[in-house]
């Protein structure tokens, strides 16, 4: 099965052979295949912003039950497991600065700013787009990474239901059923998921687990219903829960955890067309998160944890789009968010609101390009009212040959956490503040007799400011021939005011109070390619197709560098002496690799029903922690080992069912010091079937 | 004398105990025509201020008091868990320690003509210290002092290249370099196991009254 950009690339090279390029921009709102990167529904290749799509059948293929197995393995991005789960790199950014969505409405319940992406099922969905950068005015200017969009599938107009089954070698097991009915004017789709596991321990002789042990339910219904051949009304629900026991080791202690969560999102549309050239979209979006968490020793009294936390979201959006000419396409939009957070960790509920409109302005003067300006203007309840200004080209100066090229700018103002969170680690004792509750915070502190000393002056603390970034993307896309697809992008960002942690005060315990400061200037760039290209299609044979990427990161910490060229910056080498650190020895942020790569091979053989996916993803080192007290990384052994991860799954068809066998992680790579997330090899079988 | 050796042993708790009477002053000598040369000294474990018991709550309780240490005795004359604390407002010690703070003996922390300055060099490269700058105390927080708190890993560690440069009670000059925050010197930390607030450091004391951290020609 040839995978998605290059099916869409194909189907672009056989329709751009067939007939000459659309130079009207009607024929791209007909034929939408990417609704994630600029307002409009548009066929990927029309598409200015570096875009991909992964469809159904490939997540079939591969066998992949969550969105975390579906975006690791795509180029150039890595999903890494930390405190909030598994969160996803893009482009050198942490997980909190890119937005998931699903139906293009944003999930919610982030946990130290990450989204875990373990929560989110992809054995219902149609399609995961993913969109690189900052340059969807749509979806929000806090997206400085960029987006994914978890699309579900639209009810079709049969009555049908597919049961799914699958056993893992490590104790997981999934089940999922969906079912499906309707006509010209209405449908409705149903969806629901168990996923589970006793639980996985890489040391079993420790008493802590790498993977807990977990249940998760999730249902989903979507609906839809066509009054007139003008209005379309949808309908998306969703409710998930989870239940997780896991233990840790603390201190040479053990601690059980166990944790309990519930989200539900709900979202009417309503879609009517006054004309060809005019249409209106309208949305209500609802959603929860709930997670109740607590630890505690296990022989001992000791509370290491004990929170709830809720998260509410309501957002109404409206938009129009407009056709003046078959030249220009505009879209134009507005709404509004209220959200509100409560919890053990919040002195009380909190809520912001935040109105925003937007614009953008598609503009084709000739077959030879095509011009994207957009901007977005936000005013949060809290925090100045920003425009975030945006545009994107893509030129096509020969058959064949496509140019991307953009510029973009991304805020994102600071979140409840960096805000208003009133922690104290109750097994440490250490304490952490939001901005606006530090002062109160220690001045109770004090009060308490708790309080030690200041290391800041209470009065030198300032109100957070809003992180901002500008990004460039340059990116050249060829189809020497038809079936073979490369593609080269370049990007830089940089990005102001990020927000951090730094110590405040010591309290009497000599344990740090912690509070929120705009404090890092970064900088991520690097290049992503990409080859995919079918190599091999005949009937006795079958079909395969390889597809193949690789990006080069170089991330840095602005300040750093600063103190490197000034000759501040020492580290203590192993024979006791302090050398200064030179440009050559830094290596950026933690967590980023410089190198990484993908490899995919898919084998169609449609004679035998059979096909087989292969994946490989490498990752270089990458930077875990500073063990020469310098803070900056510069030394081999504060890196963590690189790694590669190959899976492969069989798929063969009979009749109405599929049976599927596969193995994750084929070469058995762990590393508990690290990645303790990682269980290792895990073989699993599964099947499917149709009514 | 001060002794040449370049180690010094553990528990200078204990070292105080034993030696502290014999240790004699050189501040009232004048120039000596034929000087020991310039060491290195060195010292382990000093402890400042560890943690004596947990709370109800399960977190770390101390005294609460410094530890001082004097250059010219090259030894503790006042630990932490001392009950008698008449030295601590005498010219006896110059640089004192409790978690994180390190003072000197003078202003507002003390009756000296002491000081302290974080230079930023090479502990080698500091081969004077410098004429003015000094403050009572080395300034607090992470990364504004001698150390950097890690907040990934909850771990304190001296800043590479920060040399802190002391004005003694009697006003004279050592430089110094903290090595470790943890018991034994650990590498690497593991902050839940490794017990914090003992100090091992480094330090060159120049008793002839002059500035210079070199052997005189």
């Amino acid at each position: 099965m040839p995978r998605p950009l290059l099916l869409a690339a194909l189907l672009a090279a056989a329709s751009a052979q067939a007939q000459p390029l659309p130079d009207s921009l009607l024929a791209g709102t007909l034929d939408a295949v990417v609704v994630t990167a600029t307002r409009a529904a548009r066929a990927l290749e029309d598409v200015p912003v570096p875009t991909t799509v992964v469809t159904r059948e490939e997540v079939a293929a591969r066998g992949a039950l969550r969105l975390s197995d579906l975006l690791a393995e795509q180029a150039g991005l890595v999903v890494a497991p930390g405190l909030g789960g598994a969160g996803l790199q893009l482009r050198g950014f942490d997980s909190a600065y890119t937005l998931v969505l699903i139906d293009g409405e944003p999930v919610v319940g982030r946990t130290a700013g990450t989204l875990d992406l373990d929560r989110l099922a992809v054995t219902g969905v149609e399609r995961v787009e993913v969109v690189r950068g900052p340059l969807s005015a749509r979806y929000g200017a806090d997206a400085l990474a960029g987006v994914v969009n978890l699309i579900t599938r639209r009810p079709g107009e049969r009555t049908r239901a597919r049961g799914e089954v699958r056993l893992e070698s490590q104790g997981a097991s999934d089940v999922s059923v969906e079912a499906e009915t309707g006509g010209e004017r209405w449908g409705v789709r149903a969806f629901v998921n168990r996923y589970g596991s006793d639980g996985h321990s890489l040391q079993p002789e420790l008493g802590t687990l790498a993977v807990p042990a977990f249940s998760d339910y999730a249902a989903e219904l979507r609906a839809r219903y066509a009054p007139s051949d003008a209005t379309r009304l949808g309908l998306q629900a969703r409710v998930a829960t989870q239940e997780q026991e896991g233990a840790f080791l603390l201190g040479g202690a053990l601690y059980d955890e166990r944790a309990d969560r519930t989200d539900w999102s709900l979202s009417p549309t309503l879609r009517h067309r006054f004309s060809r050239r005019l249409s209106l979209e309208a949305g209500l979006y609802g959603a929860r998160f709930h997670n109740d968490v607590f630890a505690a020793e296990r022989e001992g009294d000791a509370v290491f944890e004990e929170t709830a936390f809720t998260h509410d979201y309501a957002k109404a959006e409206a938009g129009l789009t407009w056709l003046p000419s078959a030249h220009h396409l505009l879209y134009l939009g507005g709404g509004a968010t209220a959200e509100r957070v409560g919890g053990d960790r919040y002195a009380a509920a909190r809520t912001a609101s935040q109105p925003y409109a937007y614009a953008e302005h598609t503009w084709r003067p000739s077959e030879l390009l095509d011009l994207v300006l957009s901007a977005r203007y936000d005013a949060p309840s809290d925090y100045a009212a920003r425009l975030t200004p945006k545009a994107a080209v893509l030129v096509r100066p020969l058959g064949g040959l496509r140019v991307r090229a953009s510029v973009g700018s991304g805020y994102r103002a600071p979140d409840f956490r960096q805000r208003y969170l009133v922690f104290t680690n109750g097994a440490v004792g250490y304490a952490v503040f939001g901005a606006e509750e530090v002062r109160a915070g220690l001045a109770a502190l004090d009060a308490a007799g708790g309080l030690d000393r200041y290391l800041i002056d209470p009065a030198l603390l300032t109100a957070l400011r809003a992180e901002s970034s500008t990004a460039y993307g340059l990116g050249v896309e060829v189809e020497p021939w038809a079936g073979l697809v490369l593609r080269v992008d370049a990007f830089h960002n940089e990005v102001r005011d990020l927000i951090d942690t730094q110590p405040v005060a010591v309290k009497t315990n000599g344990q740090q109070v912690f509070s929120y400061f705009n404090l890092a200037r970064i900088y991520t760039r690097g290049v992503e390619a990409e080859a995919a290209g079918e190599v091999l299609r005949s009937d006795a044979l079958g079909t395969l197709a390889l597809g193949a990427g690789y990006q080069y990161l170089d991330t840095a910490d602005r300040d750093v560098l600063d103190a490197i060229d000034a000759g501040l910056l020492f580290r203590r080498d192993a024979s006791g002496r302090d050398v200064r650190v030179t440009r050559a020895d830094y290596g950026g942020l933690l967590g980023r690799s410089r190198h990484s790569a993908t490899l995919r091979l898919t084998h169609v053989h449609e004679g035998l029903g059979l096909t087989t996916s292969a994946r490989a993803v490498w990752r270089s080192r990458y930077g875990f922690a500073d063990r020469n007290g310098n803070l900056a990384l510069d030394e081999d052994r504060e890196y963590a080992p690189g790694y590669a991860l190959v899976h492969v799954t069989v798929t063969k068809a009979l009749g109405h069912a599929d049976l599927q066998v596969g193995v994750r992680n084929l070469l058995g790579h762990t590393d508990p010091d690290h990645l303790p997330s990682e269980p290792g090899r895990v073989l699993f079988v599964g099947a499917a079937y149709r009514f | 004398m001060r002794s040449p050796t370049t180690t010094r042993p553990a528990f200078p708790v204990l070292l105080v105990l034993l030696l502290g009477l014999a240790a004699c002053d050189t501040a009232e000598t004048g120039p000596d025509p034929d000087p020991d040369p310039l060491t290195v000294e060195r010292v382990e474990d000093l402890p400042a201020d560890p943690a004596t018991g947990r709370d109800s709550l399960g977190q770390a309780i101390s005294l609460n008091r410094f530890t001082f240490f004097s250059f010219a005795d090259g030894e503790v004359v006042l630990a932490y868990d001392d009950e008698d604390r008449a030295d601590s407002s005498s010219t006896a010690w110059d640089v004192a320690f409790r978690g994180t703070e390190v003072i000197a003996n003078g202003g507002d922390s003390g009756p000296g003509e002491g000081g302290v300055q974080v230079v930023t060099g090479a502990f080698d490269e500091v081969t004077e210290a410098p004429a003015d700058g000094y403050l009572d105390a080395v300034p607090g927080g992470s990364g504004n002092g001698w150390y950097n708190y890690d907040p990934a890993t909850f771990t304190v560690t001296p800043i590479p290249g920060r040399t802190l440069v002391v004005r003694t009670a009697d006003g004279r000059y050592a430089k110094l370099r903290i090595l470790s925050y943890y018991e034994g010197a650990p590498d690497p930390i593991d902050p839940f196991t490794d017990s914090e607030r003992y100090y091992t450091f480094e330090y060159v004391y120049q008793p002839d009254g002059s500035r210079s951290f070199v052997d005189a020609e």
